[in-house]
């Protein structure tokens, strides 16, 4: 059902019958094809590999021809002239205005170019997923990030510019410097990881804050799935009482997905800057029907520096059956992302995602907002063991717990764990992406 | 909602826009000022054809 012309950013590409939708993804996606392949030796390479032209694709089963792209490959590329970028750089190095790296925590950081135009782009596509959430000119939003050389919520700092709304940065302030910060300029909203939002909400409350003093009216999270995870988000929405939304990513794609405040239960794509496929875990098959499981191949119709075709993303979801009540014709992703291709893995021959277990972590009162799930093995036999912490007050609960967490678990993973309890504060506290999963057996 | 026929309108004077653009760039060629600010200005433009060009070719076709 068609909303009110406020609700959108550009309500003729949102509401956009999906049909004339598929039809303008169809040619952007011969366009940024034909750039990279001119313009790209990486992409011309792997193109000309398999006998592929531009010109070849036409229609959608076509599009299915066009090999995927990984991380990797980029790595390869890069790393020689035109330094850092070599043969992954579509336009002269001079047109290059900003740079960016992944973090690097899966080899050799990727390094992002972008135009001034491929910027504008970025906060253009943040500037739809903001105001989908309800942010206005009327908002003072506070960054409470590094403001470094990853790309984070860069983008939208300048998306906020872009809609009118002030922004305020609160990069080389500690966390007990920005609550105050935030506190004292009234601010209205803010961006973070998930992990962050919980975190800001605890040393709030050990500064004697209660959160929900600051009276912020919305937070948007990206960098983790956590505020996809329902337990997660409502533990970020009953600290800081306002909505939470989330929003999703990555420096070399852009960003591609997001939650509106009608809350689709999930993440809308966006589907007139992007084409994202569902393929198949085990065939690679397009995946099209609602509910089934597949991993996310991006393409970005219009980033130029160094285009996204067809990357292989590594993160899996499903479509949602339910359209949206806002009216909206991107399509949902149920749930948002379920977990990536890396970390959903076989413990004793069960198909595991860790969001699960996070689901139930965050569920549970007793339990606090960190914890860690640790995979090896004892002797051939897969063990995968929980760590936690229990809240305070819930001292000495560790049998009652464990016994409800068995219960749960079994039903939710079909999995049985070990348990380690560690005292309150004890484990790994993250700014940023926290890593909670390990996965040992690779080691053994 | 708003009228299709508007959207062709729009498109049509962000193509004019784009014209006028690339004039200015070529009459300000070695003029710092002039380019570097039409870098910029081409980058909106951009965006606006993003918006607004490609979907009323799509919706027109």
């Amino acid at each position: 059902m068609l909303q009110s012309l406020d609700t959108y950013w550009n309500p003729f590409l949102e509401t956009m019958p999906a049909e004339k939708l598929r039809d303008l993804q169809l040619v952007k996606f011969k366009r940024i094809l034909k750039w990279g392949y001119e313009r790209s030796k990486l992409y011309r390479r792997m193109y000309d590999a398999v006998g592929l032209k531009p010109k070849d694709i036409k229609t959608w089963d076509d599009v299915r021809k066009v090999p995927l792209i990984e991380k990797g490959s980029y790595r390869e590329a890069q790393y020689k002239d035109p330094w850092p970028y070599g043969d992954s750089l579509c336009v002269p190095l001079e047109d290059v205005t900003v740079y960016h790296q992944t973090s690097g925590t899966t080899g050799q950081p990727v390094c992002q170019p972008d135009t001034w135009q491929d910027w504008e782009w970025q906060a253009e596509n943040w500037s739809y997923y903001i105001w989908a959430m309800g942010f206005r000119n009327t908002d003072r939003v506070f960054f409470p990030f590094g403001y470094n050389v990853f790309i984070a919520y860069w983008a939208g700092h300048y998306a906020c510019e872009k809609i009118g709304a002030e922004v305020v940065s609160g990069a080389l302030l500690n966390t007990e410097e920005r609550i105050l910060k935030m506190k004292e300029l009234r601010v209205t909203a803010f961006m973070a990881t998930p992990t962050y939002v919980l975190g800001m909400a605890d040393t709030c409350r050990k500064m004697g804050i209660d959160p929900k003093e600051l009276r912020i009216t919305k937070i948007l999270c990206a960098g983790e799935p956590g505020a996809s995870v329902p337990t997660t988000k409502k533990r970020m929405e009953d600290a800081w009482g306002c909505p939470v939304y989330d929003h999703v990513g990555a420096t070399e794609f852009g960003s591609w997905g997001y939650e509106c405040s009608f809350k689709p239960g999930g993440l809308h794509v966006n589907e007139g800057m992007f084409l994202l496929e569902l393929l198949d875990l085990e065939t690679g098959e397009p995946i099209e029907e609602p509910g089934k499981l597949g991993k996310i191949v991006l393409t970005a119709f219009d980033r130029l520096a160094q285009p996204s075709i067809r990357s292989d993303t590594k993160d899996v979801a499903m479509w949602s059956a339910e359209p949206c009540e806002c009216g909206r014709t991107f399509r949902v992703l149920k749930g948002g992302i379920q977990g990536r291709t890396d970390h959903i893995t076989k413990v004793k021959g069960v198909l595991f995602s860790p969001v699960a277990v996070e689901e139930v972590v965050r569920s549970m009162p007793q339990l606090s907002d960190e914890y860690e799930l640790v995979v090896d093995k004892v002797g051939d036999i897969d063990r995968i063991t929980l760590k936690y912490e229990l809240n305070p007050g819930f001292e000495g609960q560790e049998k009652e717990v464990e016994a409800e967490l068995t219960k749960v678990l079994r039903v939710k993973t079909n999995l049985g764990y070990t348990y380690e309890s560690h005292p309150y504060g004890s484990l790994p506290r993250y700014q940023v992406k926290a890593k909670r999963f390990k996965d040992l057996r690779k080691d053994h | 909602m708003v009228e299709q026929a508007k959207l062709r309108e729009m498109a049509n004077l962000i193509t004019n826009i784009r014209n006028e653009a690339e004039k200015l760039k070529a009459l300000g060629s070695g003029i710092k000022c002039v380019e570097m600010n039409v870098v910029r200005m081409s980058a909106m433009i951009k965006m606006l054809e993003l918006n607004i060009n490609d979907v009323a070719d799509i919706l027109d076709a």
